[in-house]
């Protein structure tokens, strides 16, 4: 079981609900040991007393914030806390918004938000299903370790609330300043927009997470596990060259003729269903309209679609 | 001194995260900034004030 990474409450208007806030998510990308080259030796970060050379514990670390000629002040951690009292125990929800209405590019990580105790659920479960009924965010800050986060809150799927952090308007940068050259934009060509719209098209999709993997994490993983045992490694494909502007019709042209064969071959040919993944049989279900399919597990699955695609074939 | 993080009894870590290289406490395994008290960017290792880095 994850330990939380704070408690506080949340605010809202004169209710308080106690709260626990969990890691919603992880990294699972391969973490790399650091070595020197030609020898078996780890690298290892230790923090020194740049005086003495000496190690420093945790506990014997204080925060210095630099203020010009090389000289710090030191801030105590309760320094801190002082000049927002509370701030770092509340989640204070200010505003209800429309999710849609949040730009992305502000979205940060996402939290659980769980009743700290289970007296609580009471208000919790209220606020929970008023947001689910409103389809509503609350816009919250709260400091979390000296921090400042602006997050929206709001009920997810499993009864619980999701807190996500979002970067606030100061974090984000300007193009204009970051960019070499912005990229002029001219207006397209008609027959060129209409293809490019149409391959658009052509390449629709519901969204579906569970259709996407990290292939790249994979990858490494089979090179580590070829390393290990000795095998010779596999070079990856080559990216592809990019589209010279005088072939943008052919290649647009091409590409809208490459989907639509893929989708007719794929209507037609008979799919083995027992070499699919659970994902791959989910999408099927899908595009089936299979009830109840997300509580199946990979074998009803398969039966299913099984049925429904010999069902459909036969009407 | 007394950890406020031990005493509440919530996740962190009490090493240094350095940037997204990695951590000084040997052990840890979760790169999250939000578990590491103390972050430092990886950048300043460079420079011989904070921290080395040195063979095992």
């Amino acid at each position: 079981m994850a330990r939380p990474i704070w408690h506080g409450a949340i605010n809202f208007g004169l209710v308080t609900v106690p709260v626990d806030l969990y890691s919603a998510t992880e990294d699972h990308t391969i973490s790399f040991r650091q070595f020197e080259r030609g020898t078996s030796d780890r690298i290892r970060y230790k923090r020194v007393n740049e005086r003495t050379g000496k190690e420093v514990a945790y506990s014997d670390i204080v925060k210095g914030a630099e203020i010009g000629g090389g000289e710090y002040v030191i801030i105590e951690p309760e320094e801190l806390d002082r000049i927002a009292p509370g701030r770092s125990r509340t989640i204070d929800i200010s505003s209800f918004v429309d999710l849609d209405e949040i730009d992305p590019i502000h979205y940060q990580k996402t939290y659980w938000l769980s009743p700290s105790k289970e007296e609580y659920g009471k208000a919790y479960g209220l606020l929970l299903q008023a947001m689910r009924k409103t389809n509503r965010a609350g816009v919250a800050t709260f400091v979390m370790r000296g921090k400042e986060y602006l997050t929206a809150i709001r009920a997810g799927d499993d009864d619980l609330l999701l807190l996500t952090t979002l970067l606030f308007v100061e974090d984000i940068r300007d193009p204009a300043k970051e960019i070499k050259s912005l990229p002029e934009i001219t207006t397209a060509r008609g027959k060129e927009l209409d293809l490019a719209i149409s391959l658009i098209d052509s390449m629709v999709d519901d969204w579906n997470p569970h259709d996407y993997h990290d292939t790249y994490t994979q990858r490494v993983e089979q090179l580590i596990e070829d390393k290990k045992q000795g095998r010779e490694v596999v070079a990856g494909e080559e990216p592809s060259s990019p589209t010279k502007v005088v072939d943008l019709f052919e290649a647009l042209s091409k590409s809208v003729e490459s989907r639509k064969k893929r989708r007719s071959g794929s209507a037609e040919e008979k799919v083995d269903l027992g070499s699919l993944s659970k994902a791959e049989l989910d999408k099927m279900a899908r595009e089936l309209d299979i009830k109840g399919r997300s509580k199946m597990s990979r074998e009803e699955l398969e039966a299913a679609v099984a049925a429904a695609s010999g069902a459909r074939r036969a009407s | 001194m007394t950890c406020v993080d031990c005493v509440a009894g919530v996740e962190h870590c009490h090493g240094t995260l350095v940037g997204s290289e990695g951590c000084t406490e040997p052990g840890c395994e979760d790169l999250s900034a939000d578990r590491h008290p103390l972050v430092i960017e990886a950048a300043e290792v460079d420079s011989p004030r904070h921290l080395v880095a040195t063979a095992a």
